[in-house]
């Protein structure tokens, strides 16, 4: 169905075959009832061009592609399970178990601790937009939607930030994967600033950033575990 | 990782601990079963959410999960089941609150004239009623049978042509050029 093939806008269907074009548009039109339609096909053009275009929406609905879901939602996935297996668990240690979880199969290798050092970046935490997006109420709306949800972290993760930023001796693969799943967290935290720095009242990115800041202190803990386990 | 590895890795005793495995099986599954809860809800963010439960529910019943189906099917099936609940519950809650989608609608801006696209579907899909949007996908879609859709619905195979039939001609008003 091409849009300038019916121009100005096909007519509507007779309707009088509607059942047998529906049944053949599915490719199970009982034989007795092909040469009836046929026949009405051949003189009603309206009827014709339903036909083509039916068939046309069945043909591309079959060929649409998978569409590619956001990485975040694999990274909830896992951090939920992480959760819950540590719920199960509760006096397991907090170490290669729970960081596998955390890093997934490229960890396989890394039993040797190679010393490496470990460089984390200060999570930003400017409570407020910057002066030449907002002004006036806006500016303060925003600065207090953001305070109120990232005040509960904020000292947690520098003090976590501060500690493991300097010597962590972490091993080299474990410093990959940390490095990978430090900068998802990231991301997802500044787009979660922004989301509620566009709409401070809006639940949905207010709950995001609050989830974003409470997966990277969970990440921060672990890797001050390893730390201990390693050191 | 093979689907047959990811079965013997996950089945027994409930997946045995192993999350490389249950990446595995994600990163196989995820794009069919996102686009599957991306079609059934209409929108990005319940797409995501579901794909994020339907996993989870996932993860705590492989130990459930028996041999004799295919790790793929049991996995579609919960999704399809775990999305009609969604779609479900979505309209109830609704139902007081807004009006349903009619033929009175506008259709999506689809810009100048070419041939109708995959994007222009996709648009036009997330503005089907819901009714006869779930047939609609699952038949013309996901390749489900009539009797398929049906049970799976819980309607009359006969109701599941009309909805289907019902969604393609919506879709043809949708699609047409103004």
């Amino acid at each position: 169905m091409s849009r300038n093939d019916h121009a100005p806008s096909p007519g509507p269907a007779c309707g009088r075959h509607a059942d047998a074009l529906a049944a053949l548009v599915d490719d199970a039109l009982d034989p007795r009832d092909r040469g009836p339609l046929d026949e009405h096909l051949a003189g009603c053009e309206a009827c014709r061009d339903l036909l083509t275009d039916l068939r046309e929406i069945r043909s591309l609905a079959a060929t649409l592609e998978p569409i590619e879901p956001p990485a975040r939602v694999w990274y909830d996935v896992r951090q939920q399970i992480a959760a819950e297996e540590q719920d199960r668990a509760p006096r397991r240690s907090i170490g290669w178990r729970h960081w596998w979880s955390l890093g997934g199969a490229a960890l396989a290798g890394a039993a040797a601790m190679a010393g490496a050092v470990l460089v984390i970046g200060p999570t930003d935490f400017t409570l407020s937009p910057r002066s030449n997006e907002l002004a006036g109420p806006a500016q303060e709306a925003v600065a207090a939607a953001l305070e109120q949800i990232e005040r509960p972290h904020a000292d947690a993760i520098r003090e976590l930030e501060q500690r493991i930023g300097t010597d962590a001796p972490i091993p080299v693969a474990a410093r990959e994967v940390l490095t990978r799943n430090l900068a998802v967290v990231d991301d997802a935290i500044a787009e979660s600033r922004s989301a509620v720095a566009a709409d401070p009242s809006a639940a949905v990115p207010r709950e995001r950033l609050q989830a974003g800041l409470g997966h990277k202190l969970t990440l921060l803990r672990t890797m001050a575990a390893l730390e201990l386990e390693g050191g | 990782m093979a689907e047959t590895q990811v079965v013997h890795a996950l089945a027994p005793a409930a997946a045995s601990d192993d999350e490389s495995a249950f990446e595995a099986l994600y990163r196989t599954h995820a794009k069919r079963i996102y686009s599957l809860a991306y079609r059934f809800a209409g929108n990005a963010g319940e797409a995501e959410e579901l794909l994020q439960e339907i996993f989870l529910q996932a993860y705590r019943k492989l130990g459930g999960f028996r041999r004799e189906a295919a790790l793929g099917t049991w996995l579609h099936r919960l999704a399809v089941n775990r999305c009609l609940d969604h779609v479900r519950s979505r309209a109830a809650r609704q139902d007081a609150v807004t009006e349903p989608l009619n033929a009175d609608h506008p259709p999506p801006d689809r810009g100048a004239s070419g041939p109708i696209t995959h994007l222009d579907l996709e648009r036009a899909i997330a503005q089907l009623p819901d009714g006869c949007r779930m047939a609609f996908v699952l038949h013309d879609v996901e390749g489900y049978e009539h009797r398929e859709v049906a049970a799976r619905l819980g309607i009359a195979t006969g109701t599941s042509k009309s909805q289907v039939h019902k969604a393609r001609l919506r879709l043809r008003r949708l699609l047409r050029r103004p």
